[in-house]
Parts: structure tokens; C-alpha cells; sequence
């Protein structure tokens, strides 16, 4: 018998190569598109999920009744035993009114427009001090400090307090005396590329340290209210406005009044926010924790307050695919009739095959293996032609991201960035899955052709 | 020697265009003895090579009361089985060599043992022998065998389609007019190797439109109204020049054709068939018929021999 590599001979033999290398170019530029517009909006998913899940807790558990201080602390030191756990964040809630209008000193501090605000609640996330945070802290000003010495004189003392402010090594004396550096700075959700700026200050989550507003001056806010203190306020402003949720500006804001005693209310805790090792298990968690918790509490996960983004991610993926299969589709009719041509151009010697006895199926072989075979090998084509498109849009479009690589949440911002996400590797099962697609219509292209070959009365195509 | 071919009553005809059943072959019986070379003449359309692929498996008898090759019973056999034995026992000269272009001599010719499952190794080893036989050693000097058809000539291909043929050492070969292509010296070149197949144990049944191809078989059949008729002696001694015993006669249709002698289609009705026109010719005496129309001829024909026995 023919060995494969035999048959797979005699038929670009008998079908030509230049029927191959049409076929070859057409399915390697669908493959490789589809794989780089596949590795693109990975990339996307990636980088939004990745967003997602470094600046929204991913498991919050709102409580229907409120906790004070040491009933939150308890339940948080529990959650944590349990495991799977990074840290819990307990949420504070202020309830009451920031009341802007009776201090006329805010003014003189506040930057942007919307000191018109009022929260009836307002919710401070308490920062969580981990060793992350500072070293991620610690990059900040690391360049912060490079930048700030042209338009701050003098400001290296300053710099130096900060971060040991937020490394938690400075004491009162320290923070006091060099507090007044900078006045707090908000962007706007839309203006990432301000974050750029070296002087603000950032994070994917509006780390506020309530801990040490509280220790240095929550119960003695009103004490001294007449101290000229600004805050450096590290937040983003992608969180969206809600119960759970404070803007920059309002904790800006609710800061300094708690500060100079203007504002008017009670203090509580009634939620916690778990941040996982793993948060893509947050949905299994929070089914554990709903069954335990009943109605005492409402649990919600990460992925429900980005449902319409995440299916957004899944619909253009839906188009990408069924664009795609219409293409392929359409190759493999390409394919047919190509080789419906090559079995009408080649009869003779199709018949002369079966005059020499070839049987009917050695002739089925021969157009079924060229087919899978131009489609497996243009399937490679395409996976070149796929790494070398992201490699040239790694390398051209997002070169200057590279400049951000020591900022590890600052990559996390990366689509807002530059716009262009990085491209994804597509997985082994998703990338076998498309060469397995690849070759069934490849062989389905192939099978009436051949059938049509083998099928060939040898004396009419000996005539 | 064993029969090598043995069919009785073989039946072929077609649905024609119009409706028509044409008859092409007729309760023809066919006997062919080993290590013998048969060849069959016939003007164009009498059925040659209708019956060439019927024997070489490559089609279907209407109907057949015994169809043997090589021993083995044909009509039992499976289509894979008939595949098979095609590629095994039979062999193919066709008249315009059907070499497959796509390869090379030596490619052409290791193709049916690589089909039939020789090694890659075996199969060269004996294409080079096969070819070594058809060509000169100037030609294999030249490395001949490494062209492909457009860059050999007609000669060379129809020889090389001979050593293809040769190739899984088939017992029986069918060559379809194989000099009907070539220029003189390459026919009897092509011939030389034909007739030296019997010698190597191989039956060879040739089809062919020249006498003096024809003569230089063992035995010459005419197919003469789907019949094969035995004019072995007839043709060989019309060839040597030794004056006809029968009376011969020009064609009364074209004027121009030899008549060949007279075979008895039914029981007291000699035919004659002029190989130039196809015309058909019916001797009995005081009835005399002609007809280029095979088909109505023997309608017609059926009509007399029953007037015939009527008669007598």
C-alpha cells in the first residue's frame, strides 16, 4: 500500500501546487487573523478582568444589620481563617451629610469643581496595608520622586516622609511636619492618560488610609480643626458611583470634614470585602457563604457588576467566531470547487489510477489527505502569521508601555493606556479546537470531490 | 497449456441516445490459451475495445454464462476483489500510453507495485529492471527513465506504458492498439517487446487495426457482428501472398473493402463484414442483403434465418 506520504505526493502531483498555495494562503490568513483577533480580545478580557479583580473586592458581603468596630473585626478575623483568603477589607460607613458650605477653608484646598456634592452615605474602603501595596507605593514615588524635583524646590525631605508614611515607618511628628506637600489630585474615569502624570498619585482601587486618618485624627478630628492639613489621597476613579463605592472626591471631601468636625453623622461598619487568592473561585465562595449566611447578609461577586462588559467580551468573541466560520465556510466551498475542477481537469489520470488498480478509495484518500494537509500546514501558516502580527503590535504599538512595566498595577491600566491590549497566547484546548474546525471543513471541502474522483468510470476517462 | 481467458456467451450492448438498445457484443465466446499472443481485429465501433475492458475488468457484461481469467471465476468476485485483481493479474497498453504525466518514467512504472504494496525499495529495483528491458542502454545511460512524458517520445512513453503494464508481473496483458500512435520504427520496436512476452510466461491479447500487426500473433480473431471469428489462417496466408482458396470479393457498399470470409451467424446464414466500412453482407444465394446498420442487419437477419429453416 501507498504509505501517507505517498498519497499526500501524488495528489499535489495531480492537484498542482498552485491550487495549493491558493488554498494554503487563504486559510493561513483566516487562521492567523482569527487567532490574532482572538489573542487581542483575550488580551482585552485579560487585562479588563485583571482590572476588574485587582480594583473590586471579590467577594462583598453587605450586612442587613449594622456592625460596630469589634463585631467587624471579629467576623473579618473569621473569614480570614478560613483560607483562600488574601485580606478582608471592612467597609466603614459614614452616614450622615458632609456639609461643604460651612467651610469656607475648603476652598482654599480643593481642587476640581464638584465640591457641590453630598453623600447621605458615604463609604470609606479602609486600606489594607500589605506588603504589595507598599512596594507598589514605594515604585510610585520612586518616580514620582524623580520627576517632582522641577517643580518642587526643596521637596526630597517631603518625598522621604511620604514614603515612610506609606510604608508605615514615619511617626506623627514626621507625617505632621510634612503633610502639607500636596494637595489631593482627582481625575475623571475618562482622563487615564493623566495618570500618566507623574504627580498624581494613583491605584486600581481608591486605597483611602482611613487607618491612619482614624489613628492621627478621627477621634480627635474636631481638635484639630484648625490645623491646615491636606491629604494625599491615592485612588482611581474607574470604581462606579454606588452604595458600596466612593469616588475620590467624596472621600476627599467626607476626609476633610470628619477632619475639621464640619461633618454631621454616626460611624458604622455594615459590610466586608474579601479579596481571594483565587477570584475566579469567588463564585463558589460566595454560593459557601450565602448557604451560611442566609439573610443576614447580601453577597455579591465581581463578576456581577461587570456582567455587561464581560458579555460584551463574549459577543464580540461570538461575531469574531461566527465572521470567522463564514470564512471558513467559504474556503472550504473555495476548496471544493477547486478540486471539483482538478477531478475534471485530472480524470484521465485518475482513470488511468484505476485501470492499474487503485481502488476507489485510494482515490478518496488522495484529495481527502491534500486537503487536511494544506489545511493543517496553513493552520501553522496562520499561527506564525498570528505571533508575527502581535509580536509587530507588541513591539510598534505598545512599545511605550514597556516603560510601565515596573508598575505593576499601572499595567493593569494598559488598555486605557494605549488602547491596544497586549495580545494573549490563545490556550492549547481553544487553539485545538479551531486546527480540529480547521480540519473538518477541510475534509468535508475534500469529501464530494473525491467521491466525484473515485467515482470516475476509468473508461470514459481513459477516452 | 491452461486457458488463461475462457468466456462464453458474453452479451454487451448500450442504451443509445435515442432510446435504442445497441448490441455490441453477442453471445460471444472467447478462449485464450497460456503464454499465447491473440490478437483481434475489427473496424472502428465493431466492439474491441468494449471487449478489451470487459476482460480487463474495467467493465460490465450484460450477461455471461462463464467468465473466467486466469482460473478465477469473475462474476463472483467482489468490486474490491476485481480492483485487486486488475492491479495484480492484469495489465494495461493503451493506445495512447497514459502515462501520467505528473511523474517521472520510473515513477510511472513503480506506481502499480506501490499500489499493490511492494516496498518503495523492491518497487524501484524492478522498475529499473522493467525499464532496462524497453530501453537501450544508451537511453539508460542518458537516465531516460527520469523524464517525464513531455520530455520523452511517443516510443518511449508506449514503452515505458509496457514496462507499467509489466510491472506487478501480471500473466496477462491487454495492449489497445498500441503502435496506433507511433511512427514505424517505434511500433516495431513496441512489437518486438510484445512478442517477446509469451516467451517470458505472459498471454498477451492485442487489439489492433493493421493485418500485419495482427499477423505477428499465434491467433488472429475478427470481431464480425459481435462474434469472434478465427481468421488466423485467412489473414496469415492473405499476408504471405499464397493465392486465397475462397473466392474474394470486393465490398458491394464502399467497392474498396476486402470481404473477410463469411462466418455462420445462425444456423445456415454466412454474414460477411467489410473491415473498411462496417457494411454488412449477406450471402444466400438469391437473397442478397447489405446494410451498414449492424443492428437492423441481424433483425433482419433473424427474419431470413427463420425463413431459412422454413424452407427447408
Amino acid at each position: 500500500m501507498l504509505s501517507k506520504r505517498e498519497i499526500i505526493s501524488i495528489s499535489f502531483k495531480l492537484a498542482g501546487w498552485r491550487y495549493a498555495l491558493l488554498i494554503f494562503f487563504a486559510i493561513a490568513l483566516t487562521i492567523g487573523l482569527l487567532l490574532f483577533t482572538q489573542g487581542l480580545l483575550k488580551g482585552y478580557e485579560h487585562e479588563l478582568v485583571s482590572k476588574i479583580i485587582g480594583g473590586s473586592p471579590h467577594v462583598s458581603i453587605k450586612f442587613s444589620q449594622q456592625l460596630d468596630e469589634q463585631q467587624a473585626n471579629q467576623l473579618s478575623a473569621d473569614l480570614e481563617q478560613r483560607g483562600k483568603l488574601q485580606f478582608t477589607a471592612k467597609g466603614l460607613v459614614y452616614s450622615g451629610t458632609a456639609d461643604i458650605f460651612s467651610d469656607q477653608a475648603f476652598d482654599d484646598n480643593w481642587v476640581g469643581t464638584s465640591r457641590k456634592s453630598q453623600s447621605p452615605e458615604i463609604v470609606f474602603k479602609g486600606m489594607q496595608y500589605t506588603e504589595a501595596y507598599v512596594q507598589y507605593l514605594s515604585k510610585i514615588l520612586i518616580s514620582f520622586e524623580a520627576q517632582a524635583k522641577d517643580k518642587n524646590q526643596n521637596n526630597e525631605d517631603d518625598l522621604a516622609a511620604i514614603k515612610a508614611l506609606y510604608i508605615e515607618q514615619a511617626d506623627r511628628k514626621a507625617w505632621d511636619a510634612h503633610l502639607q506637600y500636596r494637595k489631593p489630585i482627582a481625575f475623571p474615569p475618562s482622563l487615564y492618560r493623566e495618570l500618566l502624570n507623574p504627580y498624581a498619585f494613583y491605584a486600581s482601587y481608591p486605597y483611602l488610609r482611613l487607618t491612619e486618618a482614624e489613628k492621627n485624627f478621627g477621634i480627635q478630628a474636631k481638635a484639630l480643626a484648625q490645623q491646615k492639613i491636606e491629604f494625599v489621597v491615592v485612588a482611581s476613579l474607574d470604581m462606579p458611583l454606588s452604595d458600596e463605592t466612593i469616588s475620590i472626591v467624596s472621600a476627599y471631601e467626607t476626609i476633610k470634614y470628619l477632619i475639621n468636625g464640619t461633618a454631621q453623622g454616626d460611624d458604622f461598619y455594615n459590610y466586608i470585602e474579601l479579596y481571594l487568592t483565587d477570584p475566579m473561585q469567588a463564585t463558589s465562595i460566595a454560593k459557601v457563604l450565602r448557604k451560611q449566611l442566609g439573610e443576614q447578609a447580601t453577597i455579591s461577586v465581581w463578576s456581577d457588576k461587570y456582567v455587561s462588559e464581560l458579555a460584551l467580551i463574549t459577543a464580540f468573541n461570538v461575531l469574531l467566531y461566527s465572521v470567522m466560520l463564514g470564512i471558513g465556510i467559504s474556503i472550504g466551498l473555495l476548496l471544493s470547487s477547486l478540486l471539483g475542477i482538478t477531478v475534471r481537469r485530472k480524470s484521465r489520470q485518475i482513470a488511468v489510477l484505476l485501470a492499474m488498480g487503485s481502488g476507489q478509495r485510494l482515490i478518496v484518500e488522495i484529495f481527502i489527505y491534500y486537503s487536511l494537509f494544506i489545511g493543517f500546514i496553513a493552520y501553522w501558516g496562520g499561527v506564525i502569521i498570528a505571533s508575527g502580527l502581535s509580536y509587530g503590535l507588541s513591539y510598534f504599538v505598545n512599545a511605550q508601555a514597556t516603560a510601565f512595566n515596573d508598575y505593576p498595577l499601572l499595567q493593569l491600566l494598559q488598555i486605557q493606556l494605549q488602547g491596544v491590549p497586549q495580545v494573549q497566547t490563545m490556550g492549547l484546548l481553544q487553539s485545538s479546537i479551531i486546527l480540529i474546525v480547521v480540519l473538518i471543513i477541510c475534509f468535508i471541502s475534500a469529501y464530494q470531490p473525491a467521491k466525484k474522483g473515485a467515482n470516475i468510470n476509468p473508461i470514459e476517462g481513459l477516452k | 497449456m491452461q486457458e488463461i481467458i475462457s468466456i462464453k456467451k458474453l452479451n454487451k450492448g448500450f442504451l443509445q441516445a435515442t432510446g435504442e438498445r445497441l448490441e455490441i457484443l453477442r453471445n460471444l465466446d472467447f478462449v485464450v490459451k497460456e503464454n499465447s499472443f491473440v490478437s483481434i481485429i475489427g473496424h472502428s465501433g465493431s466492439g474491441k475495445s468494449t471487449l478489451l475492458h470487459m476482460l480487463g475488468l474495467l467493465d460490465e457484461p450484460c450477461s455471461v454464462d462463464e467468465w473466467k481469467l486466469c482460473g478465477s471465476k469473475i462474476e463472483q468476485m467482489s468490486l474490491a476483489e476485481r480492483t485487486r485483481f486488475r492491479g495484480e493479474k492484469l495489465g494495461f497498453i493503451f493506445q495512447f500510453h497514459q502515462l501520467l504525466p505528473e511523474f517521472t518514467a520510473l515513477q510511472n512504472v513503480m506506481l502499480p507495485m506501490r499500489i499493490m504494496g511492494v516496498s518503495q525499495t523492491a518497487a524501484k529495483k524492478r522498475a529499473m529492471e522493467l525499464l532496462s528491458k524497453v530501453f537501450s542502454t544508451e537511453e539508460m545511460d542518458n537516465k531516460v527513465y527520469a523524464r517525464r512524458e513531455a520530455q520523452l517520445s511517443g516510443g518511449q512513453c508506449q514503452r515505458v506504458a509496457i514496462a507499467r503494464a509489466l510491472a506487478n508481473d501480471p500473466p496477462l496483458i491487454f495492449a489497445d492498439e498500441p503502435t496506433g500512435s507511433l511512427d514505424p520504427e517505434s511500433a516495431v520496436k513496441v512489437m518486438e517487446i510484445l512478442k517477446a512476452l509469451p516467451a517470458e510466461g505472459k498471454a498477451v491479447v492485442m487489439i489492433t487495426h493493421q493485418m500485419e500487426l495482427a499477423a505477428e500473433a499465434d491467433h488472429i480473431y475478427a470481431l464480425l457482428a459481435g462474434q469472434l471469428v478465427d481468421k488466423t489462417s485467412d489473414i496469415k496466408q492473405r499476408l504471405s501472398g499464397t493465392p486465397k482458396k475462397s473466392k474474394e470479393r470486393h465490398c458491394p457498399i464502399c467497392q474498396d473493402g476486402i470481404l473477410l470470409d463469411e462466418i455462420e451467424y445462425q444456423k445456415g446464414v454466412l454474414i460477411d463484414q467489410c473491415p473498411q466500412c462496417n457494411g454488412v453482407w449477406l450471402d444466400k444465394g438469391e437473397l442478397e442483403m447489405v446494410s451498414i446498420n449492424v443492428d437492423a442487419f441481424c433483425d433482419e437477419v433473424e427474419n431470413i434465418a427463420f425463413e431459412l429453416r422454413n424452407t427447408k
